[in-house]
């Protein structure tokens, strides 16, 4: 069984944990580099971009490790915050990356769209004999269905978080600038079927 | 009788008034030949995520367009300093106060679409997110919604409705088209009830006139 690791260390690099001192020595470090170098502010932001993108992770993996329950013999934690372990792949898949603007915290778990947006096999052994719904066959089908935002409400977490930093100001200014700006603060949930313009046919794809 | 606000019940109030002011939207937004208003036929707006209505086999294909608001967050912020007292409700027979507090409220709304092909497939999911974007995005949405809901005793106010993605699933086998990951934040102020218990007010302070003596010759 997994410890709660919060952080996904970057390549090569351990990191132990993001503190408020941390950010709040971001800050000054972008306040000296807008004064003396102002022509390299962007390294700073890039870097608060960086620690934010990490406090999203730690949040989303707080609320990713519930209980561990790997032969699903737990009902009472399903469908609940935070997620119950089944296989881990959720909770291990929150990672982030740098991206072309800025950092990226992401989920490469499949489960990952279906958990944030309530998306699930509902009744595809369920069937009308009567006035009563009976199950057919032994496929086991979720009987509820549930949306658990972990994405957006691990980002407003991190948003009250950066509140209580010397920073707040600045990510005020950096969320709503354009991707097109030197630095930025950006999340994605990537669809299981890699997506379209009106997005995958979930029911076909999913695993049998 | 349509609800407005009432910021001693803020979150039943919010709620219900959003609920209404987009039944009246979509309502509006359709037209039968005579060109009275027939929106509500064909659209359902309900203050939860949809999951126990679709859990049924019952109940898909459904035939009127879902649009769901679900409360994701609520951020509360005291007003003033201090004891945070905005009213004192001052009683000069019995020389006691009753105070109330204020607070801000950002709600945090989840907004979601789910249409089949029996009430107008993509299609209708293209119009729901058109109406939905009429009326809560943009400063004539946001003024719009302030009118409805202030009945004399403060309004809501839109601070952002943004996002929407579509994805198509399947439920009980029969597609659905959905928009996912759309925000609504709307902020309120609430009031608590003036409390029944009388606390002792400060009443008047008297200082007495000071009097200073100086040694004499260095007056």
């Amino acid at each position: 069984m997994a410890r709660l690791t919060l952080y996904q260390a970057p390549r090569g690099k351990p990191l132990l944990s993001v503190e408020k001192s941390s950010i709040n020595a971001v800050e000054a470090y972008i306040r000296w580099l807008s004064v003396e170098c102002p022509k390299y502010m962007h390294i700073g932001t890039n870097i608060l971009c960086q620690q934010m993108a990490y406090v999203n992770q730690s949040e989303a993996r707080r609320m990713s490790f519930g209980p561990h329950d790997p032969r699903e013999q737990n009902p009472n934690a399903a469908w609940r915050l935070p997620v119950r372990r089944i296989s881990e792949r959720y909770y291990r898949g929150w990672k982030v990356k740098p991206i072309m603007n800025g950092w990226m915290l992401f989920n490469d778990s499949r489960e990952a769209y279906f958990i944030e947006f309530g998306i699930s096999r509902v009744g595809f052994s369920w069937a009308i004999r009567g006035d009563r719904q009976e199950r057919l066959g032994p496929r086991r089908t979720p009987t509820r269905r549930i949306r658990r935002p972990v994405r957006k409400l691990s980002l407003i977490r991190t948003l009250k978080y950066m509140a209580s930093t010397q920073a707040y100001h600045r990510i005020w200014s950096e969320i709503y600038t354009t991707r097109q700006h030197v630095a930025g603060f950006t999340q994605k949930v990537q669809s299981p079927g890699m997506g379209s313009f009106s997005g995958p046919m979930l029911g076909r794809r999913l695993p049998g | 009788m349509t609800t407005t606000y009432d910021p001693e019940i803020y979150l039943e109030s919010v709620t219900r008034v959003i609920q209404e002011y987009a039944l009246a939207g979509f309502t509006r937004a359709a037209h039968d030949v005579n060109g009275d208003d027939v929106g509500e036929n064909l659209y359902d707006i309900i203050m939860e995520f949809p999951g126990p209505i679709l859990d049924t086999v019952k109940t898909v294909p459904f035939e009127k367009t879902l649009i769901h608001f679900e409360i994701d967050d609520i951020q509360t912020n005291l007003l003033g300093f201090g004891d945070n007292v905005f009213a004192e409700n001052f009683d000069q027979s019995s020389g006691t106060i009753r105070p109330q507090e204020a607070k801000k409220h950002e709600i945090n709304f989840d907004v979601g679409i789910w249409a089949t092909d029996s009430c107008g497939g993509t299609t209708a999911r293209m119009r729901a997110y058109q109406i939905l974007n009429e009326l809560f995005s943009g400063s004539i949405a946001t003024e719009a919604l302030r009118r409805y809901s202030n009945g004399g005793d403060g309004p809501i106010d839109i601070l952002s409705f943004s996002g929407g993605r579509f994805a198509t699933e399947r439920v009980n086998d029969i597609p659905v088209y959905r928009t996912v990951n759309s925000s609504l934040v709307v902020r309120c102020y609430s009031r608590t009830r003036i409390p029944t218990l009388e606390l002792p007010a400060v009443m008047d302070v008297y200082v007495e006139e000071l009097t200073i003596a100086f040694p004499e010759g260095e007056g």
